[in-house]
């Protein structure tokens, strides 16, 4: 935008409209005829000084309805009784006021940290190898043949007690199950474990194929 | 006080700000009585619904003149104001433009310059009445636009060199 005289010629503006050209000093008027001839200045102080007295005559002459005043003051009270207690602090509430760099930085806060923590999580935690299943293993007291299906126990009658192996009745089906014969419930889960350490060791042999190992859980019981 | 619902200290800023921003408005809305006094009232119910909205550090006129600003521009955007001054001038009698000749001639100018002042657009009008008839200093004007003081003081002058223009013809020096 090109530069306006007013800028040129920064007390311009004010000579304009307080003096006419003929009121000038002699500096004043050097000053203004470098930019403009003496009947254009006289031209724009007239303007702006028929301006201003048309503007002062009509603010004494045209004046706002007085009713407005009235209405206004009314609109007022109507207001005040309006707002009582709770409204009141709802109101300044709802209406509170502030810098708006104030919640832009907290944005801004909030941003940054959720970017660092983010950045954090991935450099710490580094995985070599991932397990996708867990194995609990846990050892509940039960009687054996509900712990494991295979196991079958046979109870020997008192009678045949202290007879040989080969005299002792074996249940006929048995081919690969353990045997334990149980008199009373404690024994049998004494054996039970005692077969299953057996078991571990066997990996996967019969424990009836062994014959010491047989004899070892008659004995235990 | 006017937070507080002082009724007392809206009145004298009524008395002080009231006639001033009507005829602001009677010349911005194209010397529309009804108008002005339908602005001035919305404005002032503005300060009453919202008094918080002051901010205490700025001066109260030159707030309340952004204010005024910011509903003219508001109005001009809604209708086409100066079509309708124009379509009301083209009822009347045209202004005569003919070389004044004597004092009884001042009418004349003054209306031709009354004529030429609606015919500014809504920037330069709004500069020269802020400065002229509101005796507002060029810094202050600059705040209520939110513009550069170097953009006002050029709004200003190229404002007074058209009318100048247009007016040359009367030669204001004979009245």
């Amino acid at each position: 935008m090109e530069e306006s005289l007013f800028e040129k010629i920064p007390q311009l503006e004010k000579l304009l409209e307080t003096k006419s050209f003929s009121e000038l000093s002699s500096m004043e008027k050097e000053a203004v005829t470098q930019h403009m001839k003496q009947d254009e200045y006289d031209v724009y102080h007239e303007i702006i000084l028929k301006s201003k007295n048309r503007f002062a005559y009509e603010n004494k002459t045209i004046t706002p309805d007085p009713t407005i005043l009235n209405r206004l003051l009314e609109k007022m009270e109507n207001k005040r009784s309006r707002r009582t207690g709770v409204f009141d602090m709802f109101h300044k509430l709802i209406t509170f006021r502030i810098p708006v760099y104030q919640p832009a930085f907290a944005a801004a806060v909030i941003v940054v940290l959720f970017f660092i923590l983010n950045n954090r999580s991935h450099e710490t935690i580094r995985y070599l190898a991932r397990n996708d299943t867990i194995y609990l293993e846990k050892q509940i007291p039960a009687l054996p043949s509900k712990m494991n299906p295979s196991l079958k126990v046979v109870t020997m009658p008192a009678a045949s007690m202290g007879k040989t192996d080969s005299e002792k009745p074996i249940h006929t089906e048995l081919t690969n199950e353990h045997i334990i014969n149980t008199h009373n419930d404690h024994y049998v889960e004494n054996a039970y474990q005692k077969i299953r350490l057996v078991t571990l060791f066997k990996h996967g042999h019969s424990a009836l194929e062994d014959s010491a190992l047989i004899r070892l859980l008659i004995a235990a019981n | 006080m006017i937070r507080n619902g002082n009724k007392e200290a809206f009145s004298e800023l009524y008395t002080r700000y009231a006639s001033k921003l009507f005829n602001f408005f009677f010349r911005m809305l194209n010397k529309d009585l009804g108008k002005a006094e339908d602005f001035t009232h919305d404005l002032f119910l503005k300060i009453i619904e919202n008094p918080g909205r002051f901010d205490v550090q700025r001066r109260f006129d030159t707030w309340v003149f952004h204010i005024a600003f910011n509903m003219c521009k508001n109005e001009y955007k809604k209708v086409a104001v100066r079509d309708e001054y124009f379509q009301r001038i083209t009822r009347k009698e045209p202004v005569s433009e003919e070389p004044a000749k004597s004092h009884q001639d001042n009418k004349r100018f003054m209306e031709a310059l009354d004529h030429h002042l609606m015919l500014l657009d809504e920037k330069h009008k709004l500069v020269f009445l802020l400065r002229y008839q509101q005796d507002i200093p060029l810094r202050e004007i600059a705040e209520i636009l939110d513009c550069p003081e170097g953009t006002v003081k050029s709004r200003l002058f190229n404002t007074i060199k058209k009318l100048s223009e247009k007016l040359i013809i009367f030669d204001p020096k004979i009245n």
